[in-house]
């Protein structure tokens, strides 16, 4: 029973950590239609800035959190200027196809770079907070786990209202609706397009410098988020935020379970061939809509 | 079509031959030849394995063409379809006890029959979705081969010793033997391919890719036709793995990992899609720049990425593509002299590039949801206003006139890159 | 108001308005008509600055409005509603209506906008948390028609409102379209049936394969004008 109650709160963390990630590319794929490979790396270069801060500059480690938020964040709009935007409104390509390619390619690019400024070494760095906290039994949560939690709705908190009542925000989920009526109001796409790319930036990194005390600091650090990212878009409906969020926490609880009792080692060929499954069944997710495409 | 018979009668022999709307046999057996000549002559086994590793790539990218160029699916699980053809040559082998050769045979049905069973479910969804559809499956395969720990595929360490096809030969001679065997290979692979690109089969792929419409009014079975497509692509896929196990002696989960994969990918895009030639240029340009950059590895990803990003923003149809505009260009040159009435530079353009180029791949497919600051608005109004006769008449029956079909990309074989 | 002059426009090769020519009073309401696929939408994208034009003159209020970006068209008060609505359907009604007010000089006043558009549409008011999706395609077109009000809109652009509703609504959004046009803003309204703007009308331009064919008052367009020359009421 406790080993359950273990294995749920620790599903429920990744589940948090997991819709921070995702949500990354869910915007970018409802405004963009573009399905952004690099996100993973934008976790990848937070994890980075905040152990430059934290580990070798000595600062605290919200500061850690907050500088990895910024520079991936540049991180994300430099994508868009490199791998997205010279395609955008081309008759000649395809655009998603060649957008998800654009956006691989650059995440190799992105941990090809990192190797080359810091060394393909793991580095290591350490939790915003220590400690755990005793609830009952052998139960437990780490204080880290617990600032993970809390760091997470924040950000879900701060993002629905951004997007609900700015009027940034609104016209990122207009544009991502219907992207002519948007442009009839006078939402200049273009800006849209790599403020999201910032957004979505800037969560992966909030989600790296989350992550990163638990899989170190690395240049692949962005492979194993970006692979459980498409699981839970896939299992979401791409584009679709709720779905995020359902799904998400669905994926953490899953993961966990099965890391718990079958071996961690399976919980990635489980979570893959969920997304075979899931695209043979129901290939527009839990909430995703076949009206999604911009004809 | 007509055209090419004109030209036939109209051409000089010279340009007929520079026209690739023929299966271009007896050069490439001229050329096969004077390369083959060249591990005689050259001692230098590593530029010679480098060679044969580009022929294999070579093999490969061909393969993957027929999904993507062709079918317009991008099966992103080649690389797991490679391996896998890989994976069954090998095991038969050591497991077995098998001949090489034979190992081989059973690498190119395992090919076949991964590919079918990988792309059979991605077939009826879109674009960016059957992609991912296979980039899962093969993640699966590969996450599966590392997690295997009964040792029975050697698990994240790779399948070691598998016996050489030529290992009864000497070393060297056997390196040279593999640079041949692969040089033939991807020869009759090139024009095999080319073939089936300018058959009925292969075009009626292209068309299908273009508008699922057609193919019902064709009564083509849309996935019959794929599937037999990624079968194909399959088998030579098998045939590419098995010579690789063979020729390295082993292979490992790593070869399916995402840099091999992003390599396969820049080399098939950077050569050019959808085409037959582009597959070899792209793999030789890439893995040539691999080599230079040899000592700097990072720098090599980098650099290659770079280029990807590159020719997708200006040259979207690839090294091929601007081969093609620079041959268009010379055939179009060398026709001036011949005095042609109407023909000359224009036959010459109508030749060649409609039946080997269906398009690059990359280019738009009948719908195409792009963000694209022109798209069309709740598309009552199709580009092409219905000029019909008697417009205001229909208009005073109620009738709504009939929209246009919408085909914003241009048809296929839009030779104009 | 609006003095178009001249203007064609295409689809790369294909050029869709020839040398059309439409001018556009205060005020008054104007209606572009004829059938479907001939041009109409086509010309209201080019006014609104989503597709280039390749030869003629738009002029809004005195500026010349060609090469303009769609925000700087609507900025300066030429709105374009589109023909199927267009809502952003997952947002809500008040959501939907805050969009048409984007840009800033209008953002500030919102509220205010917010409240007059729901004077003119109360069942909007009423719908104001309601995802836009879940709205019935009368309230859908008020919702589309309230939203291009959001903006400082001087000009309203209207596309077939008529377009899928059943009678009795058409003839409630024309009501208010009436409305409209004498106490918010001039409407140029695209209309495939006429016989429905008959009674609001002041011009008319009829339009056939992207060239303006006849112009002139309503009342000129009666049915023998009609039915003789070009076309003629339907059943109505």
């Amino acid at each position: 029973m406790e080993t359950l109650i273990q294995a749920l709160i620790s599903g429920l963390v990744f589940g948090a950590i997991y819709a921070i990630m995702t949500m990354g590319l869910t915007l970018v794929y409802g405004c963009l239609r573009t399905l952004n490979m690099a996100q993973g790396s934008f976790g990848m270069v937070g994890g980075y800035a905040a152990w430059m801060l934290t580990t070798r500059a000595g600062a605290p480690p919200i500061a850690g959190l907050v500088a990895g938020a910024i520079a991936a964040a540049g991180i994300g709009i430099l994508t868009h200027f490199i791998s997205v935007k010279p395609l955008v409104g081309r008759k000649d390509i395809d655009f998603e196809m060649t957008a998800y390619i654009s956006t691989l390619v650059v995440a190799i690019m992105f941990s090809a770079s990192i190797i080359l400024l810091f060394g393909a070494r793991n580095k290591a760095i350490d939790p915003l907070v220590d400690g755990r906290l005793k609830i009952f039994g052998t139960v437990s949560v780490s204080w880290q786990q617990v600032a993970v939690a809390v760091v997470a709705f924040i950000c879900l908190g701060g993002l629905s209202v951004l997007l609900n009542r700015s009027r940034q925000g609104l016209s990122i989920m207009a544009t991502a609706q219907q992207f002519d009526a948007a442009r009839l109001m006078g939402v200049p796409a273009g800006r849209v397009y790599w403020v999201t790319m910032a957004l979505a930036g800037m969560l992966g990194g909030i989600a790296g410098v989350l992550l990163a005390p638990l899989y170190f600091v690395s240049p692949s650090a962005g492979d194993l988020p970006i692979l459980k990212g498409l699981t839970v878009a896939v299992v979401a409906g791409l584009g679709s935020i709720r779905g995020t969020i359902y799904a998400a926490f669905i994926i953490g609880l899953i993961e966990a379970l099965v890391a718990t009792y079958v071996g961690s080692l399976w919980s990635l060929p489980i979570l893959f061939a969920l997304i075979v499954v899931f695209m043979i069944v129901r290939p527009y997710g839990l909430f995703g809509k076949p009206e999604e495409e911009r004809l | 079509m007509s055209d090419a018979s004109q030209a036939s009668g109209a051409q000089g022999k010279l340009a007929k031959t520079l026209a690739w709307s023929r299966t271009p046999i007896w050069p490439t057996i001229v050329v096969v030849v004077v390369v083959a000549f060249i591990p005689l002559v050259w001692r230098n086994d590593y530029y010679i394995s480098l060679f044969t590793l580009i022929l294999l790539f070579t093999i490969m990218t061909q393969s993957w063409n027929i999904t993507i160029g062709m079918c317009g699916i991008w099966n992103f699980g080649q690389l797991a379809i490679i391996a896998l053809g890989g994976y069954a040559t090998g095991l038969l082998v050591v497991k077995l006890g098998m001949s090489p050769w034979l190992a081989l045979v059973g690498g190119i049905l395992a090919g076949g029959l991964s590919a079918v069973i990988m792309v059979l479910p991605s077939i009826r969804l879109r674009g960016i979705y059957a992609s991912m559809l296979t980039f899962a499956f093969a993640e699966v395969v590969r996450l599966l081969i590392i997690a295997d720990s009964t040792g029975f595929t050697g698990g994240p360490f790779g399948l070691p010793g598998v016996t050489g096809l030529f290992d009864w030969l000497s070393p060297s001679w056997s390196l040279r033997a593999y640079f041949w065997l692969t040089l033939v290979i991807s020869a009759v692979v090139m024009l095999f391919v080319h073939r089936m690109m300018n058959s009925p089969f292969g075009m009626g792929l292209v068309s299908l890719r273009e508008s699922v419409r057609y193919s019902i009014g064709m009564g083509i079975n849309r996935r019959v036709a794929f599937i037999m497509a990624t079968a194909i692509s399959g088998l030579i896929a098998g045939l590419a793995g098995g010579l690789y196990v063979t020729f390295y002696h082993g292979i490992t989960p790593s070869f399916m990992g995402l840099g091999p994969m992003g390599a396969l990918v820049i080399m098939v895009v950077v050569g050019g899609l959808g085409t037959v030639r582009g597959p070899i240029l792209g793999a030789f340009a890439v893995t040539m720049l691999s080599e230079l950059l040899r000592d700097t590895v990072m720098w090599r990803l980098v650099v290659q990425g770079a280029l990807l990003l590159i020719v997708l923003a200006f040259w979207p149809a690839g090294i091929d593509g601007l081969l093609e505009r620079g041959l268009v260009k010379l055939r179009g040159w060398m026709n001036v002299g011949q005095g042609e009435p109407e023909g000359g530079p224009q036959v010459a353009v109508a030749t060649p590039a409609a039946p080997v180029d269906p398009g690059p791949s990359l280019s738009a497919p009948a719908a195409q949801p792009s963000p694209a600051p022109a798209a069309v608005i709740a598309a009552a109004e199709p580009p092409k206003p219905a000029k019909k006769v008697g417009g205001f008449k229909a208009w005073l029956n109620a009738d709504q006139p009939k929209a246009d079909g919408k085909k914003p990309g241009g048809a296929k074989g839009d030779k104009k890159t | 108001m609006l003095e178009v002059t001249h203007l064609s426009a295409g689809y790369g090769a294909a050029t869709v308005l020839e040398d059309v020519s439409i001018s556009v009073d205060e005020g008054k309401f104007v209606v572009l008509t004829g059938p479907n696929g001939h041009g109409k939408t086509t010309l209201l994208r080019v006014l609104s600055g989503l597709l280039p034009a390749d030869a003629g003159d738009m002029v809004f209020r005195g500026e010349r409005l060609n090469g303009r970006s769609a925000a700087t068209i609507v900025g300066r008060g030429l709105v374009h509603i589109p023909q199927g609505d267009l809502l952003f359907v997952d947002l809500t009604v008040e959501q939907n209506l805050f969009m048409g007010a984007y840009l800033s000089a209008a953002w500030r006043n919102r509220r205010e906008r917010i409240r007059r558009v729901y004077e003119l549409f109360p069942r909007l008011e009423e719908r104001r948390a309601q995802q836009a999706r879940t709205l019935s395609g009368g309230e859908r077109r008020m919702l589309g028609i309230g939203r291009g009000l959001m903006s400082n809109a001087k000009l309203l652009m209207v596309d077939e409102p008529a377009l899928g509703l059943a009678p009795v609504l058409v003839q409630e959004v024309y009501a208010t379209l009436e409305r409209i046009s004498h106490s918010e803003a001039t409407v140029l309204l695209v209309e495939e049936t006429l016989a429905n703007a008959r009674d609001i009308a002041d011009y008319v331009y009829l339009m056939d394969t992207g060239r303006i064919v006849h112009e002139g008052a309503m009342a000129e367009f009666g049915t023998d004008v009609l039915s003789s020359t070009y076309l003629g009421d339907r059943g109505s």
